[in-house]
């Protein structure tokens, strides 16, 4: 596994050196970090159980992500926002010690801020919708929860290789599913795996941010052990993602693994991998369409993703200055039709920068913009092993993002929390630059 | 870590190899011969008279008698049930393309696309069945799946339950197993995909179904039970002239799986022929001034039918478009502009003082 630096400031010394009461406190010290470690690690194994394998057991536990208000006991939609909003404070705040290491990381902090911001002025608007409130609460509460995760434990590989794990865990849920044939979606006649999300969709959210990582591991192991997990890891996210038949998906991830191989491995051998994947993106593109009932369900697919994204490009013309509103996309609107109040829906219109530019208009597409920028420059500065699987999600994310809403719609995602992790990630990875390799190039 | 790493590994190693209760296709399973040989090909009328029991639609459990007819005229499927309590009668067409739906009394009318009876559980006879309908296509393997009764081992002990014994042991029936799979997505709807699970009788010319159940996946109860008596021989087919249709659901979570809807057919006319051919026209159903919801197209539209104004299809691309309207009527409770500008401006302060102070 790629090993990033220590922290600069981590413990140093023995016990054994100095005077008594100096090393008892140095032990008190170790012993408080330990079991805040191990707390930090609980937390963040919690945070991605709840989000990476909902519905396994215990399912009583999966409850409180539905931000179910009697069950909170937290006054209603309106407590659960406050709630909502006082951890997600808390959480972004413990970032500023790491993020203002480095001028790119806080830009990035500085970037997510805003974002965050918008949801919770909404939240927090007396005149908002209890419906509103809730579904942007619960969405705040999955990008603070990946924030959460990424920022509890004190290396970033240790969160990477849960991350993995869980991602692995959940993949291979979704195939002893299948060969149960436990899967309940169809499209056309192709039966897609959902895992326990029961959604293939969803399912293919968690390989477009898991697999690159899970590749980059492969790639950077030092050891036979790692190597052997991350293999096995990506091979089971592989399969699962390939059993969704999820084609944007598919193609996002190739793109990310092809680029994590082009640095690392030999030219004959990219060649093949290159083979391999143009296979894979034949075969899945194939069964998708072949047949007429397929063929029609692709059409009609293509169609529809064509029709929501017209749809949120005229809801853009419309209100290109203020957006329909954070929260608003798949909530009913009132119209009228023939003289008759009715209500309707704006849908959503599976492309992320859509998503954004019709919610929130102008600022949306701002917003977008500054953060892809910030996240190349806070890539750009950082020196640990990690970085290339970090850009390889962000590319992953943002191609699959153009034929899908990976998050900010719908507050159960799992691709809520993982754009909070990998916001978490990429603030650290920024923080800590090149630390390591000066360090390395200072030793004669 | 290396312990924690080997303890996925474990785990995902001790998942994999779940025991299974068998392997389903991952590829659809084409409509076998005997299949075909329950389904009606050629132009017919069957009317049928309806008794129901059960939650109705508008919420009593008062029974009620409904006459309903199934037509096909080679390219349309028809589908009207009338004399309902309240007076009304509904009519759905399929023409292969999209589905009209038309209430007399009313003016709603709706068009959808794909094949999409919404009164899909008044549909009396699963085996008569237009090629391209999905709805009656379901797949049935070619052979019978050792596999395919260990799936569905559970739903099999509950059925018990609900079919008789002597129809469930009838001699020389045969189980065939199969897949009801039918994409909504051309109906914004949730796609389904439930085990079906038939009992036939070989005859000559073609099988007689005795009973045929959707069963829920994975609630181990069945969801739609039909059972077939007293057939007769129709156009090649043995047709049930009593049909008896048990629709079953769960009410709460963790709940029973409890009776919601009784409905018994039997069949008052049989004929080989079509309806009129004005009875395949949608305009025949549509009242003046009907409000109509155009939903096959790319975006929902909405229009009032006024009959001399220019064809149906005239009237559909003059149709308002709903989602523009509903685009130019979504409002914010915050205005994002400015209060996403002034978020911006505090961020960029912030950076351009944060900056300033780094290079001094």
């Amino acid at each position: 596994m790629p090993h990033a630096p220590r922290p600069a400031n981590a413990a140093v010394g023995t016990a054994a050196s100095g005077p008594p009461g100096v090393s008892v406190r140095i032990r008190m010290s170790a012993c408080l970090q330990s079991v805040g470690w191990a707390l930090g690690l609980l937390i963040a194994l919690l945070v991605l159980r709840a989000y990476l394998l909902p519905n396994t057991w215990p399912v009583w536990f999966d409850q409180w992500r539905n931000v179910n208000v009697h069950y909170l006991g937290l006054g209603g939609a309106r407590g659960v926002g406050a709630a909502a909003v006082a951890l997600a404070t808390v959480v972004f705040g413990s970032y500023y010690p790491i993020a203002s290491r480095r001028d790119s990381s806080f830009g990035l902090w500085l970037i997510t801020g805003a974002w965050l911001s918008l949801t919770t002025v909404v939240i927090l608007a007396p005149w908002s919708p209890d419906a509103i409130v809730l579904r942007e609460s619960g969405l705040l509460l999955g990008y603070v929860g990946g924030l959460a995760a990424a920022r509890l434990l004190p290396r970033i590989e240790t969160y990477i290789a849960a991350l993995v794990g869980l991602g692995a865990l959940q993949s291979t849920l979704a195939i002893a599913y299948r060969v149960q044939g436990l899967d309940t979606f169809v499209s056309g006649t192709v039966i897609r795996s959902g895992g326990s999300f029961g959604s293939p969709t969803e399912l293919s959210v968690v390989a477009v941010f898991i697999v690159p990582l899970a590749v980059c591991g492969v790639l950077g192991s030092s050891s036979t052990v790692e190597r052997t997990y991350f293999m096995f890891a990506s091979a089971c996210l592989l399969a699962a993602l390939i059993l969704t038949w999820e084609r944007s998906a598919v193609v996002a991830c190739l793109v990310a693994v092809l680029l994590l191989v082009r640095k690392t491995v030999p030219a004959r051998l990219q060649f093949a991998i290159l083979a391999a994947a143009l296979c894979l993106l034949f075969v899945v593109f194939y069964v998708r369409s072949s047949g007429p009932i397929n063929a029609a369900s692709s059409a009609r697919s293509v169609q529809g993703r064509v029709a929501t994204m017209q749809a949120s490009a005229l809801a853009f013309r419309h209100h290109w200055f203020d957006g329909v509103g954070v929260g608003r996309l798949s909530l009913p609107v009132q119209i009228e039709i023939a003289g008759r109040p009715a209500r309707v829906s704006l849908i959503d219109p599976h492309n992320q920068i859509l998503f954004w530019a019709a919610e929130m208009g102008i600022v949306g597409a701002v917003l977008a913009v500054a953060l892809a920028w910030f996240v190349y420059r806070t890539l750009r500065d950082a020196g640990s092993p990690w970085r290339d699987g970090v850009a390889a999600v962000w590319v992953s994310v943002l191609i699959a993002g153009m034929f899908n809403t990976l998050f900010g719609l719908s507050g159960f995602g799992c691709g809520n929390m993982l754009i909070g992790s990998l916001l978490g990630l990429t603030i650290r990875l920024g923080a800590l630059g090149h630390e390591t390799s000066k360090a390395i190039a200072a030793i004669p | 870590m290396r312990w924690a790493m080997a303890g996925v590994v474990s785990a995902i190693g001790v998942l994999l190899p779940t025991p299974g209760h068998g392997q389903h296709r991952s590829m659809a399973i084409p409509p076998s011969p005997r299949a075909q040989k329950l389904q009606l090909r050629t132009p017919f009328t069957l009317t049928y008279r309806a008794h129901v029991r059960g939650v109705l639609h508008n919420g009593s459990r008062q029974p009620y008698n409904v006459r309903m007819t199934l037509a096909y005229d080679g390219k349309h499927l028809l589908y009207r049930w009338k004399d309902l309590p309240d007076g009304r009668t509904i009519t759905e067409l399929y023409d292969g393309k999209e589905t009209y739906e038309a209430e007399t009394g009313s003016r709603i009318a709706m068009i959808r696309p794909g094949f999409d009876f919404q009164r899909l559980w008044l549909c009396p006879l699963p085996g008569v069945g237009i090629p391209y309908v999905p709805m009656f296509t379901f797949g049935i393997p070619a052979k019978y799946l050792a596999d395919w009764e260990n799936a569905l081992a559970p739903q099999l002990a509950s059925l018990r339950r609900y079919v008789s014994p002597s129809l469930y042991n009838a001699p020389r029936s045969e189980r065939e197993y199969g897949m009801y799979y039918y994409d909504a997505r051309a109906a914004r709807a949730t796609s389904l995909n439930h085990p079906v699970l038939a009992s036939v009788i070989p005859s000559a010319g073609a099988p007689k179904v005795l009973w045929y159940v959707w069963l829920h996946n994975p609630a181990p109860a069945p969801g739609h039970l039909w059972e077939y008596f007293s057939h007769k021989r129709f156009a090649g087919v043995w047709l049930a002239t009593r049909i008896r249709c048990r629709m079953y659901g769960i009410d709460r979570e963790g709940g029973p799986n409890t009776l919601h809807r009784d409905v018994t057919y039997n069949l008052e006319e049989a004929v080989e022929r079509p309806l009129e051919p004005s009875a395949y026209d949608p305009t025949t159903y549509l009242s003046q001034h009907a409000n109509v919801t155009d939903m096959a197209g790319r975006s929902v539209r909405t229009f009032l039918y006024e009959p001399g104004q220019g064809s149906l299809e005239e009237q559909r691309r003059r149709g308002m478009d709903v989602s523009e309207q509903a685009a130019r009527a979504a409002r914010s409770p915050v205005n994002t502009g400015f209060v996403g500008l002034g978020v911006l401006a505090v961020v960029a302060a912030v950076w351009i003082i944060w900056r300033t102070r780094r290079i001094r």
